[in-house]
C-alpha cells in the first residue's frame, strides 16, 4: 500500500512542478486584467445606476464632485478614469460581455477552491450512486442470464416441445424488450446537454440534483459501468472455480430472486454461486473504478460547460479559457488533476485491500 | 426474405448492429431529405461526414500511437534503457490523469487562438488537427491494450521457442504478437475508441460554439454534430421535446416541425448505441473465445 501511495504522490510531485510553470508561463501570456481599475465606474453604475455613457448624468456627477469631492476621487481624476474605461470599453470585447475575470490572485484561488470542494461533493455522490447502480446493473443482468439457462435447462431434460417453444418465446421476448427500452436507451446514450434541454429550458446555480441526475443517467456512463461489472461477473461465471462449485450443486437457481434487493448497499449471496464469484469481480471492479471516476468527471465538466451553469468550477474553467486567463485556466486544470489522481490512489487501494481479503 | 437474411441475420451480433446503424442513418437521411429544408439538409450531411472522419481518423491515430508508444517502452524495457521506459510511462500516466474533454478543450481553444489569428487552414486541415487533439487524449486506452497483449504473451512457450530460432525481439512483438495474434483485440479497441471519440468531439464542439462564443465569432470550426446541435435554432428544436410531457400528441409533429436539431441528436445518439452494441459484442466474442 505504501508502495501505491508513494508511487502516486512522486507522479503528483513531478506534475505540479509541471503545473507551477505552466501557471507561471500563463501568467506572462495572459491578458492583463485592466478591469480592476475601474471598480469605482462600476460602483457608480451598480450601486447609484449613474449611466456613464449619458453625457447629461455625468455632467451633473461631475459637479457634485467638484463641490462635494469623494475620497481619492476628484473631477479631473474621475474624468481621465471615464476616458480609460471608455477606451478599454470599446476595445476589449470582454467589457462589453460584462465579464470581470481574473487573473490569478490569492483571492480568485480561494474562490476557485471553493467551487472545487463543491465540484467535488457533487463527484463523489454521482460516483457513489454509479458505482451502485452499476452493480445492481451488473448483477441483474447475469442473474436473468442464468434463470433462462436453468429454465431452458429444466424444460431440455424434461420436455423438447416445451425446450422449443420456450426459447422462441424468449426471442419474442428479446425483440419486444428492444422496443420497449428504445426509449429507454435513447435517454442514457443521449449526450447531458441534449436531455437536459429536452427536460429543462434553464439550469443556474441551484441545479446540484439535476447535476448529479444527468451525470448518473445520461452520456450512455451507466450502462457502459454496468456492463463492465457484468463482463467481470461473468468472466469469473466462467472460471474453473465457479464450475467446480456448480458441479458442486452449490446454489445456482434465483428465480425467487427479488431484484429490489439489488440496490441494497451491502450486496451478499450468502451460500450461492454468486457468492463465490462476487468478491473476485470487485476487486477487478475497483481497478476500473479509476477509468469510470475519470468519465464521470468528463461527464461533469460537459455538463457544466455545456448547461453554463455560472459559478460551477468547471464553467470557471471555460470563462478562463475563452477571456485568456490561462494561469488561472491551469490552476483548474491541476486541481482536476489532483481529483482524478486521488481517484486512481483510492481505487489502487481498495482493489489492494480486497485482493489482500480474497487471498487470505 | 432476402433483405431480412443479409441486414438482420443475428449469427454475428457485431455484424448485425453494423447493419443497423447503416440501415438507420439511410432512414435518417431519406427522412430529413424529405422533409428537412435545403440548407439544414445539407448541413446535417456535412455535420455527419466531418463527425464520422474525425472520429475515424482520431480512432486510427489512437491505435497507432498507442501501438508505437507500449513497442517502444517495451523495446526499452528489453534493452535495459530504463530511463527511456519510464519516462514513457510517466508522459502516458500524466495524460491519463487530465480528463479527456479538458485536454480536447484546451487543444480546441489553443487551436481556435491559432486560427483566430490569420493561419489560413482549410476545412481538411482543421478536421485533422481536431483528430489529432482527440487521438492524443485517447490513445492510452490503445497503449493499455497493447501492453495488455505483449503482457499475455511474452512468456508463453512458442515466444522463447521464437527467440532460440534468433527472430527478432520487434518482429515477435509485431508479427507475432500484435498481427497474428491481436487483431481481433485491436478492431474491438478501434470500435470502443470510435464511440468515444464521436461522444468527445460532439461534446467538445457543442461547448466551443455555446461557450466560446467570442472566439467562434471569429472563426469558423467545420461543421459537425456538436455544433449543428448548439445552433440557437437546433436548440429549440431541442427544446420542443420537454413539450410532449404536457402535450403527448405533440409527438407526431416534431419530427415535422423541428427536425434539424431533432436530426442531429438522434443521429448522435443513434450512432453511439450502435457502437455501444459493436463494442460490445466484439468483447463478448473475445471473451468467449
Amino acid at each position: 500500500m505504501k508502495k501505491i501511495i508513494v508511487k502516486n504522490l512522486i507522479s503528483i510531485g513531478i506534475i505540479s512542478i509541471l503545473f507551477v510553470v505552466f501557471i507561471v508561463v500563463g501568467k506572462l501570456i495572459s491578458v492583463s486584467d485592466k478591469s480592476e481599475r475601474f471598480v469605482v465606474i462600476k460602483e457608480l453604475q451598480e450601486k447609484y445606476y449613474i449611466d456613464i455613457f449619458d453625457e447629461e448624468q455625468v455632467e451633473i456627477f461631475k459637479m457634485a464632485l467638484e463641490s462635494y469631492p469623494i475620497q481619492h476621487l476628484n473631477r479631473e481624476k474621475f474624468e481621465n478614469l471615464l476616458d480609460e474605461y471608455k477606451r478599454y470599453y470599446f476595445t476589449n470585447p470582454k467589457a462589453k460581455e460584462g465579464y470581470t475575470g481574473k487573473n490569478l490572485s490569492l483571492d480568485y484561488a480561494i474562490d476557485i477552491m471553493l467551487m472545487f470542494v463543491k465540484f467535488c461533493f457533487i463527484y463523489f455522490i454521482s460516483f457513489f450512486s454509479l458505482y451502485h447502480f452499476s452493480k445492481a446493473i451488473g448483477f441483474a443482468k447475469l442473474i436473468r442470464e442464468i434463470n433462462y439457462q436453468n429454465d431452458l435447462t429444466k424444460f431440455a431434460i424434461l420436455d423438447e416441445d416445451e425446450f422449443l417453444r420456450k426459447a422462441k418465446h424468449f426471442k419474442l421476448k428479446k425483440y419486444l424488450n428492444y422496443i420497449i427500452s428504445a426509449p429507454f436507451y435513447l435517454f442514457i446514450f443521449s449526450p447531458s446537454y441534449v436531455a437536459a434541454y429536452a427536460i429543462r429550458s434553464k439550469f443556474d446555480s441551484d441545479s446540484f440534483l439535476f447535476l448529479i441526475f444527468f451525470a448518473i443517467f445520461t452520456n450512455g456512463a451507466l450502462l457502459y459501468s454496468g456492463n463492465r461489472f457484468y463482463n467481470m461477473l461473468k468472466n469469473e461465471y466462467h472460471k474453473g472455480y465457479a464450475l467446480t462449485a456448480l458441479v458442486k450443486n452449490l446454489k445456482n437457481d434465483y428465480s425467487d430472486f427479488n431484484f429490489l434487493w439489488l440496490f441494497s448497499l451491502s450486496k451478499k449471496f450468502k451460500g450461492s454461486v454468486l457468492g463465490s464469484i462476487y468478491p473476485a469481480a470487485l476487486s477487478n471492479f475497483y481497478l476500473s473504478l479509476k477509468e469510470i471516476g475519470s468519465f464521470l468527471i468528463t461527464s461533469l465538466a460537459i455538463i457544466e460547460m455545456a448547461l453554463n451553469i455560472q459559478n460551477f468550477f468547471c464553467y470557471e474553467l471555460l470563462k478562463c479559457l475563452l477571456f485568456e486567463y490561462y494561469d488561472s485556466a491551469f490552476f483548474i486544470i491541476f486541481l482536476l488533476f489532483v481529483l482524478v489522481k486521488a481517484n486512481d490512489i483510492a481505487a489502487e487501494i481498495l482493489h489492494y485491500l480486497n485482493s489482500l481479503k480474497y487471498e487470505s | 426474405m432476402r433483405v431480412k437474411r443479409i441486414f438482420f441475420s443475428k449469427s454475428d451480433p457485431a455484424k448485425f448492429w453494423f447493419r443497423i446503424m447503416i440501415v438507420g442513418l439511410l432512414l435518417i437521411y431519406l427522412w430529413n431529405a424529405a422533409f428537412l429544408y435545403e440548407s439544414g439538409f445539407k448541413r446535417w450531411q456535412a455535420a455527419l461526414f466531418n463527425s464520422i472522419f474525425v472520429s475515424f481518423v482520431a480512432s486510427l491515430l489512437s491505435i497507432f500511437l498507442g501501438w508505437f508508444f507500449s513497442y517502444y517502452k517495451y523495446i526499452n524495457e528489453y534493452l535495459d534503457k530504463v530511463v527511456v521506459s519510464k519516462t514513457i510511462i510517466f508522459f502516458i500516466d500524466a495524460i491519463k490523469s487530465i480528463p479527456q474533454v479538458i485536454g480536447a478543450l484546451t487543444g480546441y481553444a489553443i487551436l481556435t487562438n491559432l486560427t483566430a489569428r490569420d493561419y489560413n487552414l482549410s476545412s481538411f486541415v482543421l478536421l485533422i488537427l481536431l483528430s489529432f487533439i482527440l487521438g492524443l487524449f485517447l490513445f492510452v486506452e490503445a497503449y493499455d491494450m497493447f501492453n495488455e497483449r505483449i503482457a499475455y504473451y511474452k512468456d508463453k512457450d512458442f515466444i522463447s521457442a521464437l527467440r532460440v530460432l534468433g527472430m527478432k525481439e520487434s518482429s515477435i512483438i509485431n508479427k507475432e504478437i500484435f498481427y497474428k495474434n491481436s487483431r481481433p483485440y485491436v478492431i474491438q479497441k478501434f470500435a470502443s475508441i470510435f464511440g468515444e471519440v464521436f461522444f468527445l468531439q460532439a461534446s467538445v464542439d457543442y461547448i466551443i460554439s455555446v461557450g466560446l462564443t467570442l472566439k467562434t465569432n471569429l472563426v469558423s470550426l467545420p461543421p459537425t454534430l456538436g455544433n449543428l446541435l448548439a445552433r440557437i435554432d437546433s436548440k429549440q428544436d431541442i427544446f420542443a421535446i420537454g413539450m410532449i410531457f404536457s402535450n403527448l400528441s405533440y409527438i407526431f409533429e416534431l419530427p415535422f416541425k423541428h427536425l434539424q436539431g431533432l436530426s442531429a441528436a438522434l443521429t448522435l445518439v443513434f450512432v453511439l448505441i450502435c457502437v455501444y452494441k459493436i463494442a460490445n459484442a466484439l468483447t463478448e466474442k473475445l471473451e468467449n473465445k
